[in-house]
């Protein structure tokens, strides 16, 4: 595990990161995140978080999608 | 159960025999729907949000003398996994009965939406990319090279304008010579070569790395001008501060704006009524027809029908567009991202918002629309507490009794007051599907809560005056058709019931009658549980049918005027109690017969229907009973 690898809901707002790995046990959700870009390489950098609570919204292969943070605690990201 | 949701708009033709079949298939969101629309003349109902389309829709349009079925499948961002949707859409396209596979991409986002290209080109060979919402390119400063793009593709690509109307005409002729054969179309091998890894996450990162290629040869230029400020936008309305308190303003103005002109339109519509009436009058008896064939027709169907037209229809046919143009503009995904936290904690998602806001206009839609919600079991809560958000058939009758009870002297401040008394009640109905979906989720319903994903697309600008005369279109088009459907039967039975006398009482005082102790207790009385009993056909005609028994279907000259409904209301005795108890009652009662019959038909189980129509029906009696106890201690 490289120094500079975080998981998801780590990452602050406005920052930069590429996506590491995916460690989800859905297989509906895995194959959703890999569907909106969720590779290996993929850019992703975190917007703006909700007005209650702890979901956020990223920027993805040209997409906003809101996760929650549930779901971004299993993905790894490297900050660039 | 006359305009179901299906068929909103029954001037289509139907055809029994075609000569071609094209489907349409896309990620969600990408003006698909607006594309069939435009080709078959059909008025599915578009949004700017993801999911809208949820079953297959079906038309047909004739090009060249020929008669081509279009069938609609609804957004998937994959062709690979299990919800319900997307294996509907890849089994139709692997079955190869289209003629044609049609790919409606979004031009402003090409990387994400070539997964989906390449997904298709891997299993058909019949397909023609279709780009659509061509105009936000030009605003973006985005160059996409077309015939590169074919090129890289190895398919026709067109470019479309569906908001705008533009493209279509060459979509349809490119659609008749790919069918035709005259076009050239070939196998890109690097496309196939991606396919050949088998392992799902090298797959996938395969197909985007060969996305990434394509993309970068076919666009020139990447400017973010719209993005920055959609950005800027977004951090205002989901801010900690002003995210929620800015979706109740939304709100509150949409309620004001809707009563304060379905006031007036509510006036003049009542007025010519009137006027219609007497007109008939005159004609009935210069054609000597019997007294009491005349009765019947007016008082009882003419008068139900036109109370609901000119009470129930105004609120709904601004409301509708309104909210349209809302939904146009792509705010609605923001307050399922906002709320999702909520809705985590009571154990359900934060796209159950959404089902609630489709549940305004018509509880059946948003029952419909719990389809966009992945899991059973989340759909199921959200089905059973979607009839919590009061539909355009009963926010009338709320505005209705609202305005009686509010009277200051400045119609803005009554207006003003009316819309915040009915932003509080909705928010009470919002709670309340709050704290039943935990409850839910904690007992019939228990598991771990699940995954949620939404996408929150680019604001739009909305086409005001085309929501507009479209919405108001279909639906005051709908809506009147309803009101006669509905309305006019409802009004022929109450008649016969007050005016079929068995021993001296009317057929429908015993039954008032026999409903009076039920009624006391809740604070109401025979004559209002039965109007909500007859309502469930439809619950516009609840209050119609309230001032029908006690005025014994006599004509009334200022029928519909709320002054008017006030008197008759005090004269029989309603009280502010009753009122109260009567709104409670509006708000948590079964759903209407068109909304039980949808949740079963989506639900397929019989005892989650029983369970939808128990169940807020369990809530208002209570309700009321508090009510009137607490009432009966403090007077």
């Amino acid at each position: 595990m490289n120094d500079k690898e975080i998981t998801l809901d780590k990452l602050k707002i406005g920052e930069l990161s590429k996506i590491s790995h995916i460690d989800i046990d859905s297989k509906k959700m895995y194959n959703r995140l890999l569907d909106l870009g969720f590779v290996k390489g993929s850019t992703i950098r975190a917007l703006f978080k909700c007005a209650i609570g702890n979901t956020v919204a990223y920027l993805i292969k040209g997409t906003v999608v809101g996760l929650r943070s549930t779901d971004t605690k299993r993905i790894y990201v490297d900050i660039v | 159960m006359f305009l179901s949701y299906k068929n909103k708009n029954v001037l289509h033709k139907s055809y029994d025999t075609y000569d071609y079949e094209i489907s349409l298939i896309g990620n969600p969101n990408v003006g698909k729907s607006s594309i069939f629309n435009c080709l078959t003349g059909l008025k599915q109902h578009t949004g700017n949000w993801s999911g809208k389309t949820v079953e297959n829709a079906i038309g047909y349009y004739e090009y060249n003398n020929k008669v081509v079925k279009a069938v609609d499948l609804p957004g998937t961002y994959s062709l690979r996994y299990d919800s319900k949707e997307e294996i509907e859409a890849c089994e139709y396209i692997k079955n190869g009965k289209s003629d044609c596979i049609i790919i409606v991409a979004d031009a402003t986002n090409l990387e994400r939406n070539l997964n989906l290209i390449l997904q298709v080109l891997s299993i058909s060979k019949k397909v023609i990319l279709c780009l659509n919402m061509i105009d936000e390119i030009k605003k973006n400063n985005i160059a996409i090279d077309i015939d590169e793009l074919s090129l890289q593709l190895g398919i026709p690509v067109v470019c479309t304008s569906a908001r705008n109307n533009e493209g279509l005409r060459q979509l349809r002729a490119v659609i008749e010579k790919f069918i035709n054969g005259e076009i050239q179309i070939y196998e890109v091998d690097s496309i196939k070569r991606v396919f050949h890894e088998k392992d799902v996450e090298k797959q996938a990162e395969n197909i985007f790395k060969k996305c990434s290629d394509i993309y970068k040869l076919c666009v020139k230029t990447e400017a973010e001008t719209n993005f920055t400020r959609n950005l800027k936008i977004d951090k205002i309305l989901t801010s900690k501060k002003f995210g929620i308190p800015i979706m109740c303003l939304f709100l509150l103005l949409l309620f004001w704006i809707t009563i304060f002109g379905a006031n007036y339109i509510s006036e003049w519509l009542s007025v010519g009524f009137k006027y219609i009436s007497k007109i008939l009058l005159e004609l009935f008896s210069l054609i000597n027809l019997n007294e009491y064939v005349i009765s019947f027709l007016i008082d009882g169907v003419y008068n139900t029908l036109t109370w609901v037209i000119a009470v129930m229809l105004p609120p709904m046919a601004i409301f509708f567009p309104l909210f349209s143009i809302m939904e146009d503009i792509g705010y609605l995904p923001r307050i399922a991202f906002n709320l999702d936290s909520g809705f985590q904690k009571c154990g359900t998602n934060g796209k159950q918002a959404l089902t609630m806001a489709m549940g305004f206009g018509c509880n059946a839609c948003g029952v419909v629309g719990c389809r966009i919600i992945n899991t059973e079991r989340e759909r199921n809560i959200a089905m059973l507490t979607n009839n919590f958000i009061p539909c355009n058939g009963r926010l009338p009758s709320l505005i209705a009794i609202l305005t009686i009870l509010i009277s200051t002297s400045s119609i803005i401040l009554n207006t003003a007051l009316t819309a915040v008394s009915l932003l509080l009640i909705v928010l009470i109905s919002v709670l309340v599907t709050f704290i039943v979906s935990k409850v839910l989720s904690l007992t019939i319903y228990k598991s771990k809560s699940s995954s949620f994903v939404i996408e929150l697309p680019p604001y739009r600008k909305p086409k005001i005056l085309r929501s507009i005369v479209y919405a108001m279109k279909d639906r005051a088009l709908s809506i009147l058709l309803r009101a006669i459907a509905v309305a006019a039967p409802t009004g022929a039975i109450i008649w016969l019931l007050v005016n079929i006398k068995v021993s001296g009482i009317s057929l429908l005082q015993y039954c008032t009658t026999f409903f009076d102790p039920i009624g006391n207790i809740l604070g109401l009385d025979g004559v209002i549980i039965t109007a909500f009993l007859l309502g469930f056909t439809a619950n516009e005609t609840v209050i119609p049918v309230i001032l029908m028994s006690y005025t014994s279907a006599l004509t009334l000259t200022e029928y519909s005027s709320y002054t008017a409904l006030e008197s008759i209301l005090t004269q029989n005795g309603w009280t502010l109690t009753t009122a109260i108890c009567f709104m409670i009652l509006v708000i948590f009662h079964y759903p209407c017969s068109t909304t039980c019959l949808t949740i079963k038909k989506e639900s397929g189980s019989n005892l989650l229907t029983f369970v939808s129509m128990i169940l807020p029906t369990a809530i208002g009696i209570c309700l009321c009973l508090l009510v009137n106890i607490i009432s009966t201690y403090i007077v």
